[in-house]
């Protein structure tokens, strides 16, 4: 996530771009991964998911478009 | 036959062989970590180092994983690297060493530099994602929260 933050606010455009390339690797990690602690989840969701829409909607969005194996 | 003691000594401190040595590999490595982190910042010649940060990242883990022993240090080593990879790249973002100005020609060293440089910071996104297949917490914790 921090390199989320740095990659989007230290971007070189004059406009501030969501870096979702990084974020879309996070999202696919976390939906795929069976070992993701409860405590860190939880965290995921009080600190990122539901304080920023950004990373709200991007994470829906990523989630959306994402092939995963069931 | 000549006398031999019937176990080995035990250490001064207490500590096991084996916690004793990684006591101190674990210390060495926080020194070179710091250092190799200076090093890399203070100048472009160094930057091949950032390669041995990363190889902490995955190495330390997968070869090392079944050693108990160990653990809590090669845990810290790698939230260590993880901290100062995190920092080295915003750095060299902040610095616009990851972008190519429009003028460089595409066979340019400097624009391969760059290249390079943008390999390595994928490099560093799947290895800290790698760290949350594992099935601890403490690994899992420092992708979400990096202090800069």
């Amino acid at each position: 996530m921090r390199l989320v933050k740095d990659e989007t606010a230290l971007g070189s455009r004059e406009v501030t771009k969501f870096a979702n390339k990084t974020y879309a690797l996070f999202v696919e990690k976390i939906l795929q991964s069976k070992t993701l602690d409860d405590a860190v989840l939880q965290e995921l969701c009080d600190k990122y998911l539901n304080a920023y829409y950004d990373i709200q909607f991007y994470f829906l969005q990523d989630a959306g478009y994402m092939r995963l194996e069931i | 036959m000549p006398w031999m003691p019937d176990r080995m000594p035990s250490l001064p401190n207490g500590l096991a062989n084996g916690q004793k040595k990684a006591a101190v590999v674990s210390r060495q490595r926080k020194v070179d970590i710091k250092s190799t982190e200076n090093r890399i910042l203070s100048s472009t010649e160094h930057l091949n180092e950032i390669l041995g940060l990363i190889s902490l990242l995955n190495v330390l883990y997968s070869h090392m994983r079944d050693m108990l022993s160990l653990q809590d240090k090669v845990d810290a080593i790698v939230i260590e690297s993880a901290s100062s990879l995190i920092r080295i790249f915003k750095r060299l973002r902040r610095q616009g060493k990851l972008t190519t100005s429009d003028s460089s020609a595409p066979d340019s060293p400097q624009v391969q530099i760059v290249n390079w440089l943008n390999e390595r910071y994928v490099d560093l996104a799947h290895n800290l994602l790698n760290l949350l297949e594992t099935d601890k917490a403490n690994l899992q914790v420092p992708v979400f929260n990096q202090s800069s």
